[in-house]
């Protein structure tokens, strides 16, 4: 992993494990990157909630339809990095 | 029957007096607070009056001499009514700030604090429009019978007002692909105090052998953009909105918006229904008294 870059896909994803299985108060590592957030019981509330922490994580307003857009926490990593990162 | 089917003045004020200097920084200039009609290049100010002329088009009320606006808001769409050429433009709402607000602006506007369960018109109007209003018709602990005879009775005074030919044009949010028991307790409690969203059967029902309905149009896509467009000003001015009515308040608009995109735009658990409706001079059933 790049040290200099703060934000990776890797280290979103992390982040978005931990926030998840708080949000659904479960054990990160029944968390599994490539399932449907829908799967876990993600709902509106849940989605926002989870959309809220990561806005103020990285400092910027994201679209509250984000989860249903980028359905699984790779999906949703990848995008996400392609947003904080400058492009090449 | 009474105010008492619908939302008391106290919920209503309770909603929309919360500060008319907090709906400044974030609704467009004419402070029109309902779901806009956005078409190809438009802002928001744009898309707003492109919806209060899809209404007043649809009510046939463009250089009408009377028109009554129930649940008139700031009076964006009175003031569009007599740009429009309307002679008399008359405005119902139950929110104190609100009169007060276009009371400043416009000392001759005919504005009254009143419910429309209470209006009692000296000669009848051409066209009425009601947009963004009826969700606060019916109480939500009505039964659905009693809910039924509130919003017959609204159809009922329309029908009265109005002269032969003459139309009315509503705007209101449904209940689409949700049960009204899904009608979350954050929306029901936090934003819109003893409000209920109706199903497109009940107003349909609500309106037989009174009026027919001639346009119907489900924009529920409209009001996720109008909440994104509402939302990004609101964050654009975070602070001073702060500042104006508290934190607390501020983040339960912004996440009131972000709920209600997602259930206008991903689930259409709410919709957004925009009714043209044209009076039944000779009603095959005897009208209520």
């Amino acid at each position: 992993m790049n040290q200099t870059s703060a934000m990776t896909a890797e280290s979103i994803k992390e982040w978005v494990i931990d926030a998840l299985a708080a949000e659904l108060d479960v054990d990160p590592g029944k968390i599994d990157i490539n399932t449907p957030f829908q799967r876990f019981g993600v709902d509106s509330v849940t989605a926002v909630n989870l959309s809220g922490k990561l806005e103020k994580w990285l400092d910027r307003d994201l679209d509250p339809t984000l989860l249903f857009h980028y359905t699984t926490i790779n999906a949703l990593g990848d995008h996400l990095a392609t947003l904080v990162s400058p492009a090449p | 029957m009474s105010e008492t089917n619908g939302a008391s003045k106290e919920a209503i004020q309770s909603h929309y007096d919360l500060s008319n200097g907090f709906y400044e920084l974030w609704l467009d200039p004419s402070m029109t607070y309902s779901c806009a009609l956005w078409a190809e290049g438009d802002d928001l100010a744009a898309a707003q009056t492109r919806k209060l002329d899809w209404h007043i088009d649809h009510a046939g009320a463009a250089g009408a001499d009377r028109v009554l606006d129930v649940g008139c808001g700031w009076g964006s769409g009175l003031r569009r009514l007599t740009e429009r050429g309307v002679g008399s433009a008359v405005g119902l709402t139950l929110s104190e700030a609100q009169r007060r607000w276009i009371a400043a602006r416009d000392p001759d506007r005919d504005i009254r604090l009143e419910s429309w369960t209470d209006h009692r018109p000296d000669t009848p109007y051409n066209a009425i429009l009601s947009i963004g209003s009826f969700e606060h018709f019916a109480k939500p602990e009505l039964t659905e019978r009693q809910r039924a005879a509130a919003y017959r009775h609204f159809f009922t005074q329309c029908w009265r007002w109005l002269e032969p030919g003459g139309r009315l044009s509503l705007q209101t949010i449904g209940v689409g692909n949700m049960t009204s028991a899904d009608f979350s307790d954050f929306f029901a409690t936090q934003i819109f105090p003893e409000s209920y969203l109706p199903r497109l059967a009940e107003i349909a029902e609500a309106a037989e052998f009174l009026f027919e309905i001639e346009t119907l149009r489900n924009d529920r896509l409209d009001y996720a953009r109008t909440l994104r467009a509402w939302r990004k000003n609101l964050s654009a001015h975070r602070e001073p909105a702060t500042a104006l009515v508290g934190e607390e308040k501020v983040a339960r608009y912004e996440r009131y918006f972000k709920l209600a995109v997602i259930a206008f735009e991903i689930y259409g658990s709410m919709t957004l229904y925009r009714i043209a409706l044209r009076r039944i001079d000779q009603p095959r059933l005897p009208v209520d008294p």
